[in-house]
């Protein structure tokens, strides 16, 4: 048995090394070329809607350039390009680089002439981006025949908790042959007591699941071409109670249907994949939707309804 | 049942007309000490040149005309019995080999085995369980899986771990049966081991091609790993004391040469070891940590020698891995584990019908089970929060099988049977129970149970004709679901050219579908891993394979195949990006999945010893291996993960003396392919300032991918290396095995990780943040001592 532990010293002496119990090795990716980025998610600027969107980044374009993932320094932004949206349809905008926002937007946004953007159905668009120095970058985006939305219906309170209810959302779309892509947004208005309104976002689930990420992105896969109804759960916050002693209820549902090009879809799809795998190591990866020639990015155009549903 | 079998026997009998002066020799290979019988042992006619080898049930038959004749009866490690006699009527006797290995003398007579130049079947290595004890192992713990993963063809996936990629293929893609049973998690403690007990098996064929038509199933490979039979002369036992488990093995006649016993037990003991240690580091804290952490394994086979002509086995496997832990801090209390296990029972029935025919009939269940649970309970001021959960996952099988072997005359050896499965899938749901003030929430969650009907038939004949031999066969199988039924007739077909007795040329073409699938990460097999069906979505993968090579005995003792490969597999199932386990649990599974095309092609070289002071082999994989899905990698085809260019095995063993035994490893093999985001894209800015001007901004952001798994980690290259030291005792025979796993402590990447650290810049005042890719390799040198013992 001596004979034995000295053996295994030997051995464990003789394999010693300065790194011996260092379990790491650092990875050099090697220089990296940051590629021109182009983000432009344009929604139809038409209707009031544009005025309900909390984000800027569906009214204009982001012009910026990728760096590398192991770069801490802040995205540049590019302020001298040249961005021009065109049409089958006859559009022909130039968006301008607004310093307030950091995007390029259509018109002249800093004189108050912001130039309205109506999306029309099959239509091909052409977005250009000229940088000084730099290869042309474009990209093109078409829109099919936008699904008909027939009817909203709203059943209130179909499963309630302490703190929220689940309302039971029905919507009857007459959808188009061919493929289309659908995105669900719900807002729930609420008086402040005041004359005036705020609102709360309603989140969307699954009716057969709560466990789909996801389900305010669809496609007409299943009912492509057809007329049918489609069901979801709206979760609403219990905001308070009134004077006598009941919950105060919402004066309208605002219900805003997407009809998204397919790039938009691909782009929507693909980012919620790519953030769902960043934190699961069991998740497999995902790779961004991007139709930016010469540079990374995406470039699509939406069509968004809004109705507004009175809460009786 | 008697009808049929008669009509069987005419049509049977018709064939051998032509051999009508022929007579039959018949009977079972056994070995002389134990009773057991011999898989493949080769029986040889020298003066004839013809031979054949006994079947898995130690069954061989051979028709030859009438006359004087020596049978040569060898198998390797076995001393050559010759047996002379006069046929001039059919015969049937049993022959006992004994032992030519013994304490005294480690000299060992070269035979020929069964992955000789021979033999028609290609693209099959026998491993012995002798040599998979001899090879060093992580923590010393004797492993079946870790072995044929150091063989060429076959894919180790990530490094200590139990993954199985047999040429291009996915871990469920191989057909892995204990005792003819489907084992469907071959994993003990997430991977690290197997669930495979050496000490209680017999034999360990893997098949990776040219696959004869009596397996079906699965498109990669068949494991066929069969447990022994129990020794019907004497009690015997051994077992091993280690540094991660225990294991007993006891055998031995009820009724001498009548009826026979095995039973063998494992345990691990990491937490009895841990759980003191953890008590006392607890003991000052407020909190106190409760793991549990260990697995169990039990198999067990009865026989029973009816006659001559009946044989019954009944045998089981049943394992439980079990990862919990308790927490409890104040008044709150939380608990957690993951538990999985397998249970397998099967129960044969071997007939001899007759001197030419050769019946089998196996019964078998399997059940794979999984469940992950949680819970709190909250006890604060007279109020109780209760909350707990049960992710529960499961596969069962029942499962019946009929098989004949018909040896008419030694130009021909039909087999040929069918068999019936029948599926239960739980393919992932959760129980949920929230019991607090005002409310009582008690739901489940997830997908239902679904049951499918897999049936087949199978026949083939392995035919001689002069130089040539052929094995061609056709499986047919169908498979029920729901609605569906789907069909498919795959042929086999295998052919070897017997240059002379040391060459062959070999070719094989097969054609295989699945259909069932393992819902699993690229990155990891986990016990999580679903089993669901094909569907009337999922269509049921299928593949075809053709390969070539050359079979060669070289200077007697060593075997040399060449092997070049093309398999292409269609509808391989992937998650969808992004998608994970979670999938089931959203009542659609199948909407996270996509199906595409599986390509692989490559060669491989195998050097093997098997006999002498020196035993082992080299091998070496040159491979390519690329998938692709419409939905995956927008469309583009990517390597699979486990592509592996180049991968080399060096397995080693030599026998300097009766009492000292040297082992050792070498590995090397191209690093894994993996998918790294290597740039981030800005989606969104937000600028704000102080009411005049602009101050700052802040971006959302991705991190992008340019290409599916076009990263590659480090190449990675390991030696393992063991000695063992023999002693002969009153009592039996005591080893002590020491053993080093990694032994110079080559970092062999695991994973990567984007590391990100901070560091306070005293100059600027300000936070710097740094990020670097590091490979993680978590296995460095491990050293490990056995005490085997056998009695």
């Amino acid at each position: 048995m001596k004979k034995l532990l000295i053996l295994l010293a030997i051995i464990t002496i003789t394999t010693s090394c300065e790194d011996f119990f260092s379990a790491t090795k650092e990875i050099d990716l090697g220089e990296f070329d940051g590629q021109v980025t182009v983000v432009g998610r344009l929604v139809n600027t038409d209707l009031e809607t544009v005025e309900d969107l909390n984000t800027l980044s569906n009214l204009g374009v982001l012009v910026s350039r990728s760096r590398s993932v192991v770069d801490t320094s802040n995205f540049p932004l590019l302020k001298n390009a040249d961005v021009r949206l065109t049409g089958s349809d006859g559009l022909d905008v130039s968006l301008n680089y607004n310093d307030q926002t950091g995007y390029y937007l259509p018109g002249e946004p800093s004189t108050g002439e912001f130039e309205r953007i109506v999306v029309k159905e099959n239509t091909t668009y052409l977005l250009v981006v000229d940088i000084p120095g730099e290869d042309r970058v474009e990209a093109k985006c078409e829109t099919k025949t936008f699904g008909n939305i027939k009817n909203i219906n709203v059943i209130k309170e179909d499963i309630k908790d302490n703190s929220s209810v689940l309302d039971r959302l029905q919507i009857e779309v007459d959808d188009p042959a061919g493929e289309n892509f659908y995105y669900l947004s719900v807002l729930y208005e609420f008086p402040d007591g005041r004359g005036n309104s705020y609102y709360n976002t309603g989140y969307l689930y699954s009716v057969n699941s709560l466990f789909d990420d996801s389900p305010e992105l669809f496609t007409d896969e299943l009912f492509d071409g057809k007329n049918e109804v489609l069901e979801f759960w709206s979760e609403r916050y219990l905001n308070g109670v009134n004077q006598q002693g009941e919950s105060i209820q919402p004066d309208n549902v605002i219900v805003f249907v997407w009809s998204l090009s397919k790039e938009e879809y691909e782009f929507r799809r693909s980012v919620e994949a790519n953030y769902n795998a960043q934190d699961n190591p069991f998740a497999e990866p995902s790779i961004v939707f991007s139709n930016i020639e010469n540079g990374v990015g995406v470039f699509s155009m939406s069509r968004i309804e809004r109705f507004v549903i009175p809460w009786e | 049942m008697k009808t049929t079998i008669s009509t069987l026997t005419a049509i049977l009998f018709a064939i051998q007309i032509s051999f009508a002066q022929s007579y039959t020799i018949s009977g079972y290979v056994f070995d002389a000490e134990s009773g057991e019988s011999l898989i493949s042992a080769t029986i040889y006619l020298p003066d004839e040149g013809e031979g054949t080898v006994s079947n898995i049930y130690g069954f061989y038959s051979l028709t030859h005309k009438a006359g004087p004749k020596t049978l040569d009866f060898s198998y390797i490690g076995y001393e050559t019995k010759s047996v002379v006699l006069d046929l001039q009527q059919d015969t049937s006797f049993n022959i006992y080999l004994g032992s030519s290995v013994t304490l005294d003398e480690v000299e060992i007579i070269a035979e020929r085995d069964a992955d000789a130049p021979t033999n028609v079947q290609m693209s099959q290595v026998n491993v012995s369980v002798a040599q998979i004890k001899k090879t060093p192992m992580l923590l010393g713990e004797v492993d079946v899986i870790k072995a044929i993963q150091l063989l060429p063809g076959v894919q180790s996936g990530s490094e200590g771990f139990n993954g199985l990629y047999v040429r291009g293929g996915s871990p469920d893609q191989n057909l892995v049966i204990l005792d003819g049973v489907p084992v469907y998690n071959i994993s003990h403690l997430f991977g690290i081991f197997s669930v495979f007990n050496a000490d209680a098996l017999k034999n360990v064929t893997l098949i990776k091609g040219g696959f004869p038509a009596q397996y079906g199933g699965r498109l990669s490979s068949v494991l066929d790993i069969r447990m022994k039979e129990g020794n019907l002369k004497k009690f015997e036992g051994e077992g091993s004391i280690g540094a991660i488990s225990s294991k007993l093995t006891l055998q031995g006649p009820i009724v001498s040469d009548k009826t026979s016993f095995l039973i063998s037990g494992r345990r691990t003991y990491a937490d009895l070891i841990a759980k003191p240690f953890i008590k006392r580091a607890n003991r000052n804290n407020e909190s106190q940590v409760d793991p549990t952490l260990y697995f169990y394994d039990f198999n067990a086979k009865l026989q029973h020698v009816i006659n001559d002509s009946h044989r019954l086995f009944l045998s089981g496997y049943f394992g439980q891995d079990k990862f919990n832990f308790k927490l409890t801090e104040d008044e709150l209390e939380s608990a957690g584990g993951i538990n999985w296990g397998n249970k397998i029972g099967a129960l044969r029935w071997n007939w001899k019908l007759s001197d030419r025919l050769f019946a089998n009939t196996t019964l078998t269940y399997s059940n794979y089970d999984l469940d992950i649970n949680s819970s709190f309970k909250d006890v604060e001021a007279n109020r109780t929060t209760e909350f707990s959960s049960k992710y529960i996952s499961a596969i069962e099988d029942y499962a019946a099988r009929f098989d004949l072997d018909f040896i008419p005359n030694p130009n021909n050896y039909i087999k040929f049977g069918g068999g019936a499965i029948n599926h239960s899938y739980d393919p992932g749901a959760i129980t949920l129970n929230f019991v607090a003030e005002q409310t009582n929430i008690d739901t489940l969650l997830g997908t239902t149970n679904q049951k499918s009907t897999e049936m087949y038939a199978y026949l083939q004949d392995e035919i001689t004709l002069g130089k040539l031999k052929a094995n061609i066969g056709l499986h047919f199988s169908a498979f029920d679901v729901d609605d569906t039924f789907y069909t498919s007739l795959q042929p086999r077909i295998g052919l070897r050219y017997l240059v002379n007795q040391d060459l062959s040329f070999k070719a094989s073409y097969t054609q295989m579908a699945q259909y069932i699938n393992l819902l699993t990460s690229e990155s990891l097999l986990l016990p999580t891993d679903l089993w669901v069906p094909s569907t009337a979505r999922i269509k049921p993968q299928t593949s075809w394979q053709a390969a070539a090579g050359i079979s060669a005995t070289v200077r007697e003792n060593y075997n040399l195949t060449v092997e070049g490969f093309y398999k292409k597999m269609d509808n391989v199932l992937s998650f969808n990006e992004g998608a994970s386990f979670l999938a089931a649990l959203d009542g659609d599974w199948q909407s996270k999945v996509s199906q595409g095309v599986g390509e692989a092609y490559g060669a491989e070289v195998l050097l093997q010893k098997k006999e002498g002071k020196l035993t082992g082999w080299v091998g070496y994989t040159l491979s390519w291996n690329t998938r692709q899905f419409d939905n995956i990698n927008f469309g583009n085809k990517y390597p699979f993960r486990y592509d592996r260019r180049h991968d080399l095995s060096v397995v080693l063993s030599y026998d300097l003396n009766d009492r000292i035994s040297f082992s050792g490893n070498w590995v090397y093999g191209t690093g894994n392919a993996v998918t790294l985001p290597i740039y981030d894209v800005p989606t969104e800015v937000y600028r704000y300032g102080n009411g005049q001007e602009v101050v700052g901004e802040d971006f959302n952001s991705y991190s992008g991918i340019n290409e599916k798994n076009s990263f590659r980690m480090s190449n990675f290259h390991r030696m393992d290396l063991g000695v063992s030291f023999h002693k002969k005792k009153k009592w039996g025979e005591r080893t002590w095995v020491i053993s080093v796993y990694n032994a110079y402590a080559h970092n062999n990447p695991f994973y990567i990780s984007l590391d990100t650290d901070y560091e306070f810049n005293e100059v600027t005042q300000q936070g710097v943040e740094t990020r670097t890719f590091k490979e993680i390799a978590i296995l460095p040198l491990i050293p490990s001592v056995a005490y085997n013992f056998k009695f």
